[in-house]
């Protein structure tokens, strides 16, 4: 597989690691209330689509960046990539 | 420079670099070369290029490209905003301390020198060597470009100096020894 | 010593200024130069080559390429004998030693041919009807004794002495296949200077080109065929591999190639080459494969696909037999009867199954709406026996009869990302189903497109389109002149109304019988016949039957083609050697090692190593006298507690934490504080999983307001800095933090024992007081060491002895080694390794990778209140929940009852008089060990309610081993567990 990386190019899967559903960037607030539901679900609950999936991949033997990738898990198609930090920053995670 | 009475060792293990000529290949460790890395922190940025330009006479380099000259000073790029500065041992105990003091909070300096192993590959053959060796478009690159692959599951950096004719080929340094027999393995095929 | 070649003809691609003397079957022949192993068996009247996988039926060649299912000979080149290799698809070089398979004691005389005999027994599936009584003789008698006649090739117990390699390459368009189809296409891109790869199986370029008497531009088709490759091979941007098999696409373009290697390249050459490719887009110009026609006894040695009877012939010059008939439904058998006769060889008969079929006037006799019903000659063809289209019957004696039911596109590569082929009634053949892989075209008969004009354009067409995907354009070229001719077919599958068996896949010899039963039986999809009968599922893959049984299937069950469809594809094409895909990682090179700064020193003294994921570590140093590793360890840990020993700890990872909010960042990954460590100090810091699991634990040391140094266990160091990377860019990307791994970069050694301080006052420079109050338990600091060397000292202890690690720049990690060891030979200094470093850290009770094993949290590790409540970490809000909670399992110590037995790693604990069953643990022993400074093995383990249970009896079990020994339940801090010897 090849992940378009938004800096480098096309790079062959084989550089990178997986870890999972997009949706990990946007960890609860553990001092909140309903912390423990809200994290249970974040380390727990996933959609698990057959179809397009925004996912995290890390570029381990490469520049190291977290990317934001969103592939489709039946055809394998990557329709887009961005650098998990600007999709973070985008969606006001922080500390 | 202060004399200690501790000898070092080169990365593939011995007091001499290795070295050795396969075929149209010729591959050489290069023990004399410090390393450090730069990480920009907020609002550094021109701290920084001002320190590019004038270590290397040019900007700090994007993606997969390397500023100055192999044998001086040189930026090269790792990752989003961060990069290796690579300058001649020549005696210089520590490039990092020289570059925090430059910086001065513009960025976090580590000192890589002992992280690393640096082979020198050159030869007609060391294209075909590379093509062997890593999925990076050997063929593609440049004076001046360099990367960040896997070379038979080792995090390396390929430095082209010269296409199709001189290359740098670094390597974390405990397996230092592991990527030169991967580097002669391969040329020794070829021969 | 037979040098005669009895069927040589004249002419074929054949050098005979270099003949090849070769052995097989124990017998001398001789080829020349161009040959494969299959041609010169056939120019040397060798038509029994093997014996078939279930009947042992004598079985000779069908084909003359990849699709070859009989011809499966053992391999011997030198050391490197390899099984199963098809004989079509050997090189001839000198030396060259091939044998008949699946044959005792002979080829000729093969006793298990008695399976023949028993065939009604042997059906599709036989191994659950038949052989399932008595039951118990199943294990002891059947099951050995099937898997002992199963199988085709023996393999080889000796190294494989063949190099294996592997290589990356990058294209605009990758062209698979160089026949017409493919030269086009390259030529058409090369010369529009895009990078192309022209790939082909063959050792000899131009497919069908070399195998056909084909007229291109009004002159032999090897005119032109020359030209082209000269023009190819003068355009630097056109790469051409031939013995180049592409086996498989994958995502995005990548495709996976193995090329062989020459028989005349230089011994220290690799035999193979695994090649992925990276391509912009391909054009798959593999041409297609032909397919026989079932009929009784259609396996004898002698009976082949006509199109591979006339590339012997034409090719390679060799003659099946001298007298030949052909059968075929469709126009391209005729061809093999022009091209035979033209060679001298009489066609015996034409017999062709389309009432309308034209004439022939090359065969002595020509039978239209005919079928060949049966066949004679067990070693060798003898005669066939032809029913007429008025029911007459006809015996025709010949040698060898050519046999076409038609071509099948060989689409492989279209069909092997879940779209299957489609049926199409004109060409009477499956074709890829269009758009099926992306950036993937298909031309010439690869598309189903058999003439030769069609190729040839068809290459233009493709090559044009994919590089317009690039926008790269394509000049006009001229393109030659070709037949155009349309190949006329009427399908005919087999021949029914007959007792005999009638073969549809000879490898795995399944029959026409085979399919019909599986599906009285209810088999009744195509992938349920294919694992039923096993068809299709040999190393042929069913090339030269899947199409016939698909056919038969429709027949039997009155459904069209169409909708009883293929099996799904899936790579490889041919069988690819897994010495090919492991390439150069075989042996010591099977993955990198990674040595410790002070490799060479240990190796200087008798260090034994044990592999720590990839590193070497020293486990004990053996000195002389000493036979037993106990003996050394023992000595070891004695050393560390009342002298002073060195321990080379660099493997642990180390990562350099810098920026402004590099403090705020670790309070945050650490469950327990560390945004107030002080300027100067080391903490053990503990990190949790999200779900509160622990996950690693080590040190954080401050050695600036905005500089920390985090140490990991040896095994997480790369998870760990993929974690924190992960929270530093994906969690809080706002705070201004950086990190770099430093594991490699700086030597690290531990010295610990009393006598630690006065060494390391020897090393330290004299500027740095080194005093328990100067530089108390816990603190860190940059040194320099020996005349100014920079280092690093930090005072933690994982042996609970006054402890240090000491870390200089790796290239003097050696150096330094030998200095301590020097300085330090009136102290006792002693190098200790890996086993003892883990027997000191057990005495003291210390948790380490095998307590940190996933399943436990801080509370049960005792680190509860290490869990901070005054601030957010991960893993801190969940590691609360109730189902963890409550979980009152409790790292603690034993030791045996009678103070001498091991107590064994893994062992479950139990009460006194428990049964030994699961539901009666009450915890596990987690480490164990022999402490010399206690004289007792002692171990550390977790048990529920391990306060309450101190100073109790329990057992530790083992079932596996059948141990149960009695343990009491003790402190997990075996040795001064005050701490005091730390902070001295």
């Amino acid at each position: 597989m090849i992940i378009p990386h938004p800096l480098l190019g096309p790079r062959d899967a084989q550089e990178f690691t997986y870890l999972g559903d997009a949706s990990m960037i946007q960890r609860p607030d553990g001092t909140a209330e309903g912390a423990e539901d809200a994290l249970f679900n974040y380390v727990y609950m996933r959609d698990n689509p057959a179809g397009e999936h925004r996912e995290l991949w890390y570029h381990e033997q490469g520049d190291r960046s977290w990317l934001v990738v969103t592939r489709n898990t039946v055809t394998h198609e990557i329709t887009q990539v961005e650098l998990a930090r600007d999709v973070a920053l985008a969606l006001g995670c922080g500390a | 420079m202060t004399e200690f009475r501790l000898a070092p060792l080169c990365a593939t293990g011995g007091p001499a670099p290795r070295s050795i000529v396969l075929g149209n290949v010729t591959i050489t460790e290069v023990p004399d070369i410090a390393i450090a890395s730069v990480a920009k922190r907020a609002g550094g940025a021109s701290a920084l290029t001002e320190c590019a330009r004038v270590l290397t006479g040019t900007d700090v380099p994007g993606p997969r490209r390397v500023a100055g000259s192999a044998g001086s000073m040189q930026f090269m790029w790792t990752g989003p905003e961060q990069w290796f500065v690579l300058a001649p041992l020549d005696g210089r105990q520590v490039l990092a301390d020289d570059l925090a003091a430059r910086l001065r909070g513009a960025a976090s300096v580590t000192e890589q020198t002992d992280g690393w192993a640096c082979f020198a590959v050159e030869g007609s053959g060391t294209a075909a060597l590379l093509e062997r060796l890593c999925a990076l478009d050997i063929a593609r690159m440049e004076a001046g470009m360099a990367d960040r692959t896997g070379i038979e599951h080792m995090s390396c950096f390929v430095i082209c100096d010269a296409p199709g004719a001189c290359y740098r080929v670094l390597g974390a340094r405990s397996s230092a020894l592991s990527l030169f027999e991967a580097l002669s393995c391969v040329a020794r095929g070829l021969a | 010593m037979t040098g005669l070649q009895k069927k040589r003809l004249n002419g074929g691609l054949i050098d005979r200024s270099q003949p090849i003397d070769f052995t097989f079957d124990g017998e001398s022949y001789t080829g020349f130069a161009g040959d494969t192993l299959a041609s010169a068996l056939v120019a040397n009247d060798v038509a029994l080559l093997g014996r078939s996988f279930k009947y042992h039926r004598p079985r000779g060649l069908i084909a003359s390429g990849s699709e070859e299912p009989n011809a499966l000979v053992t391999l011997s080149r030198g050391a490197a004998v390899t099984p199963n290799t098809r004989a079509t698809m050997v090189e001839l070089e000198a030396g060259l030693t091939a044998a008949p398979q699946n044959a005792w004691p002979s080829v000729r005389f093969d006793a298990m041919a008695v399976n023949d005999v028993l065939a009604p027994f042997l059906t599709a599936g036989f191994y659950y009807k038949t052989f399932m009584w008595p039951r118990a003789f199943w294990e002891k008698l059947y099951e050995p004794a099937i898997r002992r006649a199963a199988g085709l090739g023996r393999l080889s117990t000796a190294p494989d002495p063949d190099l294996y390699d592997r290589g990356f390459l990058h294209c605009d368009l990758l062209v698979v296949g160089a026949g017409p189809a493919g030269l086009m296409a390259a030529l058409t891109a090369g010369r529009a200077g895009a990078r192309v790869i022209l790939a082909d199986e063959d050792f000899a370029l131009g497919g069908r080109l070399n195998a056909e008497t084909l007229v291109i531009d009004d002159a032999p088709a090897s005119v032109w065929l020359a030209t082209a490759l000269a023009e190819l091979a003068s355009l630097p941007n056109v790469r051409t591999l031939s013995r180049t098999t592409v086996f498989g696409v994958f995502d995005h373009g990548i495709y996976g190639a193995v090329e062989m290697g020459a028989p005349t390249a230089k011994d220290h050459a690799p035999r193979q080459t695994l090649w992925r490719i990276y391509s912009k887009s391909c054009t798959v110009c593999a041409g297609a494969t032909e397919r026989p026609i079932a009929f009784p006894d259609n396996d004898r040695p002698g009976i082949m696909l006509a199109g591979a009877a006339r590339t012997y012939v034409n090719r390679w010059a060799a003659a099946p037999a001298q007298r030949i008939a052909v059968f075929t439904n469709n126009d391209d058998g005729h061809r093999t009867a022009a091209d035979l006769a033209a060679k001298g060889l009489t066609i015996a008969a034409l017999i062709d199954t389309r009432a309308n079929a034209p004439d022939c006037t090359d065969a002595n006799e020509t039978f239209k709406g005919a079928q060949v019903i049966a066949s004679e000659g067990r070693l060798r063809l003898k005669n066939i026996m032809v029913r007429t289209a008025s029911g007459g019957r006809r015996q025709i004696s010949c040698g060898a009869l050519a046999v076409s039911g038609g071509w099948n596109p060989n689409l492989h590569l279209s069909a092997q990302q879940r779209t299957r082929p489609v049926w199409n009634d004109a060409v009477a053949a499956f074709v890829p189903a269009p758009d099926a892989v992306a950036g993937q075209r298909l031309a010439g008969a690869a598309a189903g497109d058999f003439s030769t004009a069609g190729a040839l354009s068809g290459g233009v067409n493709a090559a044009r389109a994919a590089l317009a995907d690039l926008d790269i354009k394509v000049k006009h070229s001229k393109l030659p002149k070709a037949d155009d001719a349309p190949t006329r077919i009427t399908p005919f599958w087999y021949v029914s109304g007959t007792k005999r068996r009638a073969w549809l896949d000879f490898q795995n010899d399944v029959t026409v019988k085979d399919v019909a039963l599986a599906q009285a039986e209810g088999f009744r999809s195509v992938e349920h016949v294919k694992r039923y009968t096993t068809l299709g599922m040999a190393t042929d893959q069913g090339r030269t039957a899947s199409t016939n049984a698909i056919g038969v299937m429709a027949a039997l069950t009155g459904q069209d083609i169409a909708q009883t469809g293929t099996t799904m594809f899936r790579p490889p094409y041919t069988p690819v050697s897994m010495g090919a895909f492991a390439g150069r990682s075989r042996g010591k090179h099977f993955r990198p090692t990674r040595r410790t700064p002070t490799h060479t020193f240990a190796e200087a003294n008798g260090a034994t190593f044990v592999e720590v994921g990839q590193w070497l570590r020293a486990q004990w140093f053996t000195q002389s006298g000493e036979t037993h590793w106990r003996q050394s360890v023992d000595r070891e840990v004695r050393a560390v507690r009342n002298d002073v020993g060195l321990c080379d700890v660099t493997t642990l990872g180390k990562i350099d934490v810098q920026g402004v909010d590099a403090a705020a960042f670790l309070n945050r990954i650490y469950c327990n504080g560390m945004a107030k460590l002080p300027v100067g100090r080391v903490r053990y810091g503990l990190m949790l999983r999200e779900d509160g699991i622990a996950m690693d634990d080590g040190t954080a040391a401050r050695l600036g307001e905005d500089h920390f140094v985090v140490t990991t266990t040896t095994a997480n160091a790369g998870a760990v800095y993929r974690h924190m990377e992960f929270a530093r860019q994906c969690l809080w990307p706002d705070m201004d933090v950086q990190l770099i791994s430093t594991t490699d970069a700086w030597a690290q050694i531990a010295v610990a024992g009393p006598k630690a301080r006065k060494l390391l006052q020897r090393i330290v420079d004299p500027a740095h007081d080194l005093s328990n109050g100067a530089f108390p338990f816990m603190a860190c600091a940059p040194v320099t060491v020996c005349g100014g060397l920079r280092a690093r000292l930090f005072r933690i202890s994982f042996s609970g002895e006054l402890a240090y690690e000491i870390a200089v720049p790796a290239r003097y990690g050696d150096a330094l080694m030998h200095e301590m060891m020097a300085q330090g030979q009136d102290l006792g200094a002693t190098p200790y390794g890996t086993e003892a470093l883990g027997v000191l850290r057990i005495e003291k009770g210390h948790a380490a990778g095998n307590e940190l094993n996933g399943r436990t949290t801080a509370a049960m590790l005792g680190l509860g209140r290490m869990v901070s409540t005054a601030k957010d970490s991960i893993g801190a809000v969940l590691s609360r929940r109730a189902g963890l909670a409550e979980d009152t399992h409790r790292l603690t110590g034993f030791v045996p009852v009678d103070g001498v037995t091991p107590i064994p790693g893994g062992a479950h604990l139990m009460r006194e008089g428990a049964r030994q069953i699961a539901e009666n643990t009450l915890g596990w022993i987690s480490s164990a060990a022999f402490s010399p400074t206690l004289n007792s093995p002692i171990a550390l383990g977790f048990v529920t309610l391990a306060d309450a249970r101190k100073g109790q009896t329990l057992r530790a079990v083992s079932p596996v081993d059948g141990l149960d020994i009695p343990v009491r339940v003790v402190s997990p801090h075996f040795v001064d567990p005050e701490g005091g010897r730390q902070r001295d």
